[in-house]
């Protein structure tokens, strides 16, 4: 336990440039998302009354109220929460593969730490989950500071408060980050968690097995993709109500989860090499 | 490196905080406690003890199924929230009283017909591209699964299908239960086509009857027609079609969506068309329309009274009723209605509970008497949407 810590400490003390960048940028598209909605709303209502098409009351009554769900469905702000996502997934890459590659030496120290293998993986792991739930956090606290900061600079007479629910409901990717019932969170991450283990296990077969690895690893993909929608074509779960086809669900990323963790124990206790 | 993990422990701890903050919250708020009461203006609440309104509530985490009845506490049957597991409250009402009889079965409330004694079932069929079959034939077969209600058995049969060569799919829109007759609309989709069909199954006989043919055109099917069906007498089915009229784009000018209203009635032996002079305000007329024992009601709230206007199909005799009634259950010139046959009787309600100043009203009218039995309202003490979706009865 000790020694994961220590290396999740190493690991986390690695992005300590990085992380904050990647948190600065996400804020800089989301206040861009913000102003930029608010000022395409005040151009609106400029043209409207130019064109003498009526007054403040009257836009308001064709274009409805000002409201933060528009924020949240504006390009910059989906970008941002895309930004996120993919940063956190493309490092989830580079956190193996920068120990194993280029002319450091990295891997070698940490195989002949003492103590289990497994630390390594498990320190990777809750390095990637730690900056996960970092983003999330700040994600929530972006929504209130967004909402009061648009509410500031929105015309007051055209602004409709939305509660936080309504916000996150508005785009269906930031729905999927955050959902709105606490079950929802749990299985959304249950499953996001069992996919990077599956990731960094099929990135332990690569670093054991380089080229066979790759195969055995489009192998696994292949048939992921073949029982998905085997699944579907011969609709399987039809017998199943839709609360038994979470429990399957649930229970097929608990499977996927250990599984993974037991294949990359084998693999890092026994074949992985520099 | 201990000074690190102190850091990250309480960077950790930070991290948590708006997350709690954003799911905890709603648990401890009780917002989404429920709370409705049921107040008569006439008659006793223990009329309506068989009752039991469907509906979903709008809660702070979305939108929750609910079952209200009179002489009890309204309660969910959903074990956890999810947002994939809500579904249709019919059909989980449906799943939580006959899971057997349910279990391998679409979701799709239209299917499904219940009465005191009955559930009836019938499946739609979708071709499936990449099948074995190859090319979709002309005819397929759709699966009616009966359950007694009492005896818990469930009968099955198979009711084939014939439509013109590419039969792509046959979908079941409503369903319609006499005591020896079902009656369902089926829509059945070819190469270049769709047609509707009304079909008569003798569930004596285990046979179907009759296949109707209505005269629904091409372009009703394509702008979406809504229809409700009634069976008038053992041999009548009749239709309430709105049918929507577009605005025509080609001249660009903007104009309402114009909708009418086309009554027409079906002989259930012969399939033929039945000519049936309405008078002019049954097709003109906003508000409910009903058809019972040879009569066709309809049903409007004005000013303190239930007007009603009966048109008896054998004689052609119109009559015009007012029944003075102290609830207001009329909203928005006609809509979010429901009326459902109970015991003997129609059971008329609004459908939506705006908030806590809004009263939902509900009027049991005796329809062969024309007197209302019993009268009343149901109010809820939350700021909370509420929608009776479906009524059953014990």
């Amino acid at each position: 336990m000790k020694k994961t810590f220590d290396l999740l400490a190493f690991e986390l003390h690695r992005v300590r440039i990085l992380y904050p960048v990647l948190v600065l940028i996400i804020a800089l598209m989301q206040i861009t998302a913000i102003v930029d909605t608010n000022q395409n709303y005040m151009s609106m209502l400029e043209h409207f009354q130019i064109t003498g098409q009526g007054n403040l009351l009257d836009f308001k009554e064709y274009w409805g109220p000002t409201q933060f769900t528009a924020v949240t469905g504006h390009l910059a702000y989906v970008y941002s929460l895309f930004v996120g996502v993919f940063t956190l997934l493309i490092y989830s890459v580079v956190i193996w593969y920068q120990d194993w590659w280029g002319k450091n030496n990295l891997s070698y120290r940490l195989l002949a730490l003492p103590g289990s293998r497994m630390s390594i993986f498990f320190s990777k792991l809750l390095a990637i989950l730690f900056m996960m739930v970092g983003l999330i956090a700040f994600q929530v606290v972006m929504l209130y500071v967004g909402n009061e900061l648009f509410e500031l600079i929105s015309h007051p007479e055209l602004l409709e408060s939305t509660s936080i629910r309504q916000n996150i409901e508005y785009n269906a990717f930031l729905y999927v980050i955050l959902p709105n019932l606490i079950f929802d969170f749990f299985l959304h991450y249950t499953i996001g968690i069992a996919a990077l283990t599956l990731v960094f296990m099929m990135i332990v077969i690569a670093l054991c097995y380089k080229l066979k690895g790759m195969f055995v690893n489009a192998a696994i993909i292949v048939g992921g993709i073949a029982v998905a929608v085997s699944s579907i074509r011969f609709d399987i779960f039809r017998h199943l109500f839709v609360q038994e086809i979470l429990y399957v669900v649930i229970a097929l990323s608990l499977l996927v989860f250990f599984l993974s963790l037991w294949i990359s124990r084998k693999l890092l206790q026994e074949k992985i090499t520099v | 490196m201990k000074n690190n993990k102190k850091i990250l422990a309480a960077l950790f701890v930070v991290f948590l905080i708006p997350l709690i903050v954003l799911y905890a919250r709603p648990i401890f708020s009780k917002t989404t406690e429920k709370n409705f009461q049921w107040e008569m203006t006439k008659g006793e609440l223990e009329e309506l003890e068989q009752l039991h309104l469907l509906g979903s509530v709008e809660s702070t985490n979305g939108w929750k199924s609910i079952e209200l009845t009179p002489l009890h506490d309204s309660g969910s049957t959903a074990v956890f929230e999810s947002m994939y597991t809500q579904m249709n409250p019919f059909i989980e009402s449906l799943q939580s009283r006959f899971p057997k009889f349910m279990r391998g079965k679409d979701a799709h409330i239209a299917n499904f017909v219940e009465t005191d004694q009955h559930l009836l079932h019938v499946a739609d069929y979708h071709y499936f591209y990449g099948s074995n079959s190859g090319v979709p034939g002309n005819t397929t077969t759709l699966e009616l699964s009966i359950l007694d209600k009492e005896t818990n058995e469930i009968m099955t049969d198979d009711i084939i299908v014939e439509g013109e060569e590419g039969l792509y799919y046959a979908y079941v829109t409503k369903m319609e239960l006499s005591d020896s007759l079902l009656i369902f609309e089926l829509h059945i989709g070819g190469d270049f086509n769709e047609e509707i069909f009304f079909y008569v199954y003798d569930l004596q006989k285990q046979e179907v009857q009759t296949i109707i043919n209505p005269t629904i055109s091409q372009e009703e099917i394509y702008y979406g027609s809504e229809s409700d069906i009634f069976l008038i007498n053992e041999s009548t089915l009749v239709t309430n079609d709105v049918i929507y009229t577009y605005p025509d784009y080609e001249t660009e000018e903007f104009e309402e969506i114009q909708t009418q209203r086309i009554i027409r009635a079906y002989d259930l032996n012969t399939g033929e068309t039945k000519e049936l002079t309405l008078p002019e305000s049954f097709i003109h007329t906003n508000g409910i329309l009903y058809a019972a024992n040879d009569i066709i009601y309809l049903i409007r709230y004005e000013e303190g009274n239930l007007h009603i206007e009966t048109f008896d199909v054998a004689t052609e005799e119109v009559t015009e009723t007012n029944i003075p009634v102290t609830t207001e259950i009329f909203d928005n010139e006609g809509q979010y209605l429901t009326a459902t046959p109970y015991q003997d009787a129609l059971f008329l309600t609004e459908q939506v509970l705006i908030d806590r100043d809004d009263q939902l009203g509900f009027v049991l009218l005796d329809v062969a008497n024309l007197t209302a039995r019993a009268e009343g309202f149901i109010t809820t003490n939350q700021e909370l949407r509420y929608y009776i979706d479906y009524l059953y009865f014990e």
